[in-house]
């Protein structure tokens, strides 16, 4: 009997290597921002009134667990371009900034979801500078994985 | 002679668990963990602040994050800022990083450098660099 106590003690402690991190399936994909079975708001080019909110509506999907997601809005009187706005949208001149729409707030997704609809009525100041801005959504899943989603829209008087 | 045998079986349990508890170190797994890469898109000067554009992977998850602008030489450090955002710590990826950098009355001019500095949670670190230019005037410049 006595031989089999190194064998066994062996496979014990290796064994006891495997932790749960390892043999959870590694994430591999990042999340995905949609518009799927939903009506999102904003979409590019739509115009918003000062003083109104922004419905914000969008799907969030992620095949292992999402984490959280962050809503920035700058604006674009100097016409810069993100990787995924539209250019197609019909911009006023440029300008210089004197009072511009800031906006940068951090949602943490409840654990456990892999499918999330987003909704927040964001409120437009009624004294900042109409124009063009960029409303940024910015969604990470539970692993880190990063996806970005740029809209242009316009905010009127 | 018992004892001697007692004393062999102990040592040989002794060493199993020490092997065994080693083995568990994760060293290997941060050793072969790629250092962050970066594709550094934007560096330019709009009024008083540089517009910092790029695209960063770190399958160690990014942990710091600094930029960092000097002369043309790389010697004279004019600016320094630590991005701290939770939006860009602890990733995999950042999609499209933005970042202004306030510039006035710190003498910057077209032709300094801007060095983006990633550091990922195993501590390798990554820096890249782009020569700073002049907003163009052009529409839809990216």
């Amino acid at each position: 009997m006595k031989k089999y106590y190194l064998p066994l003690m062996l496979l014990c402690a290796l064994s006891a290597c495997s932790s749960s991190e390892e043999n959870k399936p590694k994430d591999m994909t990042a999340p995905e921002i949609s518009s799927q079975g939903i009506v999102a708001i904003p979409i590019d080019c739509e115009v918003f009134r000062r003083g109104e909110v922004i419905p914000f509506n969008y799907l969030f999907t992620d095949d292992v667990e999402l984490g959280a997601y962050n809503i920035e809005i700058h604006n674009n009187f100097d016409h810069h371009t993100h990787s995924t706005t539209s250019t197609d949208c019909t911009l006023e001149a440029k300008k210089a900034p004197v009072h511009p729409w800031v906006y940068n707030q951090d949602f943490i997704i409840p654990e456990g979801q892999r499918s999330y609809i987003a909704r927040h009525n964001i409120e437009i100041p009624a004294d900042i500078d109409p124009g063009d801005y960029h409303f940024m959504v910015r969604l990470t899943d539970r692993s880190g994985w990063q996806k970005l989603h740029a809209v242009s829209i316009k905010v009127s008087e | 002679m018992k004892s001697i045998k007692y004393l062999s079986l102990m040592a040989s349990i002794l060493s199993v668990v020490t092997f065994g508890l080693t083995s568990c170190d994760n060293d290997d797994v941060e050793d072969s963990t790629p250092a962050p890469t970066i594709v550094m898109d934007e560096a330019n000067i709009e009024d008083d602040i540089i517009c910092v554009k790029a695209d960063v992977a770190a399958p160690g998850k990014t942990a710091a994050i600094q930029i960092t602008v000097t002369d043309a030489n790389g010697t004279t450090t004019k600016v320094t800022k630590d991005v701290t955002d939770s939006k860009y710590i602890g990733m995999l990826n950042i999609d499209g990083f933005h970042v202004h950098v306030g510039i006035e009355g710190k003498g910057v001019v077209v032709g300094d450098l801007l060095k983006l500095k990633v550091t990922d949670a195993n501590g390798k670190t990554t820096v890249a660099q782009k020569s700073i230019t002049q907003e163009e005037d052009d529409e839809d410049e990216d």
